[in-house]
């Protein structure tokens, strides 16, 4: 369990003059020998294809390692998990790299440790009757997003700006829970809204020649950046938990190679952790069109793991511009990458 | 008169007061990422362009709301009514009733958004979903409470039923009236946040929204506290009316 | 609801039924799947564990909605009956009484984690204070006077309140139960949404589905359950108590 929740909780009591004398007398008796420690992750509500390689090193190569099975508990708002981080109810957090670095601006002691995924799979699907193409986006239509300046936000707005398209006749809304979002695409009030790739071929699949991918961001950006792995900068101060960070990097990339390397490594995880419906009856090759998707056009899945300071810089300004952070984040103080190197160097190219 | 009702003001205000002391306490255990005190949340109040805003968008929430609890109201307190004297209608309709009941609002959303929409008037349409239910419960009870003493006069004097409603059957409940008035503001209330955070997010559940994304947890606090406090007016409000009402009543029967 | 009301009851169902396959012929599986087709997606989702996890899931409501009716009642009594208790405990139960629990989910989250404490948490927000109001309603209506004349024979505090008190009351902390129940169960699914486990996250999943129809089963199936305890919460109240049973049957 975590020490930080429970010490939040302790303090609350003390504060309402409860507990007073017994909080006291918990610190001493905490285990010094404690030298594989139990995680407390926090991931996203929803895991799908891509995140895959990441959820099965958690769940096999890292307990393989010697490691207690963490606990993973699933929060359906990257801004929760993040705020769970920057609590410190939590050891490690998924959560969207923007609203990472915009905690960070507004003082969360955290730090970004590492990728879940390099790239992304989130895809534009628009409705085809009125948008086949990006530059149909020109002409007016109304986007649901979650929420303005988040990442599937920036996924429409970059592409545009990168192809000179005029934006000013959008009307972007935001709509919290992607069963909203879908429920609106489908009634056709809205035209496009972000989605997964594996959740745009189900609803492709439900209804023919309704709808299509208008923008897959891998063919726009080198190295998108969406998901990172989080830490509370108090969880980094002791060296048990630092070795377990950089066995749960090690486990996590050593499952992105076999992923690339074997769609069946992927498939068997995809069937025992993806959550979405029909997962467990998926086929390998039923999966072999995503995972080529995945793993040979995005390289959501990099063999060095993918977290490298120079695609933070060189996201920096589109993230500006869109008014997603301030910019006044230090990148120095908020990235440790020395993890992942520490990972890579053990595990040998 | 006067005299009692202030010193009886006194207590509630102490109460408030308290639990305010009492958050205040129980925040200090807690990083601001999570719960920031209340001063904080005061401080926030004293911007003028940030009350400025909050005002706009108090006004449209309460627009929305009292829309949306007027059609539920004007809906369910007839059908209550009408319910309430016919036992085979009322069994007809309880079960499918109650079934509706379950079911969690949030998971309404998808299915309001095909039919009524993003905006307004998906929002109203929420609204009314999660009210109508509650107040068709009271009325019905309250119509099913009618002493029969007094439709037995109704019928003697001829009366049509459009007079029986409105002269004897209506007058008769309204005690439940108010009841059924204060549970389904209530539930008006809490619709119309669930529907400005879960449909397009607009007015206080988007201010609401703006806030949790850039972390302003005190942000978030000052929009829970003014729908709290919305909730209290209300509810004393129509705690006065119902005062008035049910006294000229009491003075009209006797 | 009595027995002879039965086809009734029926009728009323058959009707519902019959709006819903018919809107859901035109409307079309992807936007509202008629019953035929809700019927048809059982099987899948019992394949999916959808009967364990919502045992896990009521077992869970239940600890939180014990809790709000050992509270919730009492305070609901005591307001009734205590002028002082009305005024520093009513703004209490006005405010608390319109906080969305789906706005609070978030910091509930923070504060409670995403397990059973969560949960429980978020159901007692939802049901407790409704409970309350309903306990409220009821002590308040009780007649002074009866209590006077009870007192004045020489009862005792306590017996006062078990022959005159509790009987008058009985009803409405029924009805308060009921009602907190509903808020309970939906609060329940509720949550188990946001943090994708167990029921909830079912239905959070099911909302890529080509069709709505897993969705709608989900829904049934809550129905269903709140329709049988509901019913269980109202035998239990005849057996209690036979008076309750008189005491609606003169309305």
């Amino acid at each position: 369990m975590n020490l930080t929740r429970r010490n939040a909780l302790r303090n609350a009591a003390l504060a309402g003059g409860i507990l007073t004398a017994g909080a006291a007398g918990l610190a001493p008796w905490r285990p010094a020998l404690a030298a594989k420690p139990k995680l407390d992750i926090g991931i996203l509500g929803f895991s799908l294809a891509i995140h895959v390689p990441a959820i099965t090193a958690l769940h096999q190569g890292f307990p393989a390692e010697g490691y207690p099975e963490p606990s993973l508990t699933r929060i359906t708002s990257m801004r929760v998990v993040t705020q769970t981080i920057a609590a410190g109810a939590s050891n490690l957090g998924e959560s969207d790299a923007i609203s990472a670095l915009r905690a960070a601006e507004s003082g969360a002691d955290i730090k970004l440790v590492g990728l879940p995924y390099a790239n992304t799979s989130q895809v534009y699907v628009a409705n085809a009757a009125k948008i086949k193409s990006l530059e149909d986006f020109a002409k007016g239509a109304v986007v649901a997003v979650n929420s303005k300046g988040d990442f599937t936000h920036l996924l429409l707005l970059g592409p545009l700006a990168k192809h000179d398209i005029d934006a000013s006749k959008l009307t972007v809304i935001e709509i919290g829970g992607s069963g909203g979002r879908v429920a609106a695409l489908r009634a056709g009030r809205v035209d496009a809204v972000p989605v997964h790739l594996d959740q745009a071929q189900q609803l492709m699949a439900a209804e023919p020649g309704k709808f299509n991918i208008v923008i897959r961001p891998w063919n726009e950006f080198e190295n998108w950046i969406s998901e990172a792995w989080i830490v509370p900068s108090s969880f980094l101060g002791n060296p048990d938990n630092e070795r377990a960070l950089v066995d749960v990097l090690k486990a996590q990339i050593a499952s992105f190679r076999k992923a690339n390397a074997d769609l069946g490594y992927f498939a068997e995880g995809y069937r025992n952790y993806a959550t979405i419906s029909n997962a467990k009856e998926a086929s390998d090759d039923s999966l072999r069109e995503i995972w080529q998707s995945l793993s040979k056009e995005a390289r959501a899945w990099p063999e060095d793991g993918g977290f490298r300071r120079k695609d933070f810089e060189a996201m920096m300004p589109i993230w500006k511009r869109t008014g997603a952070i301030k910019g006044s984040v230090d990148l120095d103080k908020v990235l440790a990458t020395q993890y992942v190197e520490q990972a890579l160097q053990e595990l040998g190219a | 008169m006067r005299l009692r009702g202030a010193s009886a003001g006194i207590w509630p205000a102490l109460s408030i007061l308290a639990g305010l002391l009492l958050w205040q306490l129980v925040s200090l255990g807690f990083s601001d990422f999570i719960l920031p005190p209340p001063t904080a949340v005061l401080q926030r109040l004293g911007d003028p362009a940030y009350l400025a805003e909050l005002g706009a968008a108090l006004a449209a929430s309460l627009g929305t709301m009292l829309a949306g609890f007027a059609i539920a109201f004007a809906v369910a307190v007839p059908l209550g009514t009408v319910m309430g004297r016919s036992p085979r209608l009322a069994a007809a309709v309880e079960p499918v009733l109650t079934a509706f009941y379950a079911i969690p609002p949030v998971a309404l959303v998808p299915f309001v958004v095909i039919w009524f929409g993003l905006f307004v008037e998906g929002r109203i349409a929420l609204i009314v979903l999660m009210s109508l239910p509650d107040i068709l419960v009271v009325t019905l009870a309250g119509a099913r409470d009618i002493p029969p003493r007094l439709i037995a006069v109704g019928r003697s004097f001829g009366a049509s039923p459009a007079q029986m409603l409105r002269r004897v059957l209506l007058p008769a409940s309204l005690p439940f009236l108010f009841a059924a008035m204060r549970v389904g503001l209530a539930r008006a209330i809490t619709g119309m946040i669930t529907a400005e955070l879960f449909l397009a997010a607009a007015a206080l559940g988007g201010m609401m929204k703006t806030s949790a994304e850039a972390f302003d947890n005190a942000g978030v606090f000052v929009i829970v506290v003014l729908v709290c406090l919305l909730g209290l007016a209300v509810q004393s409000g129509v705690r006065r009316l119902e005062r008035r009402m049910l006294h000229w009543h009491m003075e009209e029967n006797r | 609801m009595r027995r002879d009301m039965l086809p009734w009851n029926l009728l009323g169902i058959v009707v519902a039924l019959g709006a819903w396959e018919i809107g859901g012929r035109m409307l079309g599986d992807g936007l509202l799947a008629p019953p035929s087709s809700v019927l048809a997606a059982f099987p899948a989702l019992l394949r999916d564990g959808m009967a364990e996890a919502l045992g896990t899931a009521m077992l869970q409501m239940l600890v939180g909605y014990a809790c709000a009716l050992l509270v919730g009642i009492p305070l609901g009594v005591l307001m009734g009956r205590s002028r002082m208790a009305d005024r520093l405990l009513h703004p209490w139960l006005s405010m608390l009484l319109v906080t969305s629990t789906a706005a609070l989910v978030p910091l509930f989250i923070l504060i409670f984690g995403t397990g059973m404490a969560f949960c429980g948490a978020l159901v007692f927000m939802a049901s407790a204070f409704y409970i309350m109001l309903t306990a409220y309603q009821g002590a308040r209506g009780i007649d002074r006077r009866l209590m006077a004349v009870a007192r004045s024979f020489g009862a005792t505090r306590m017996q006062a309140f078990r022959m005159v008190l509790l009987p008058g009351l009985f009803p409405y902390l029924v009805t308060g139960a009921r009602v907190g129940l509903v808020h309970a169960i939906r609060a329940m699914v509720m949550a188990q949404m946001f943090v994708m486990v167990g029921f909830g996250g079912l239905i959070a999943q099911s909302g890529f589905d080509a069709s709505t129809a897993g969705l709608l089963a989900l829904l049934v199936t809550i129905m269903l359950v709140s329709l049988a305890l509901n019913r269980a919460l109202d035998a239990t109240g005849h057996r209690l108590a036979p008076w309750y049973r008189a005491s609606k049957a003169g309305h």
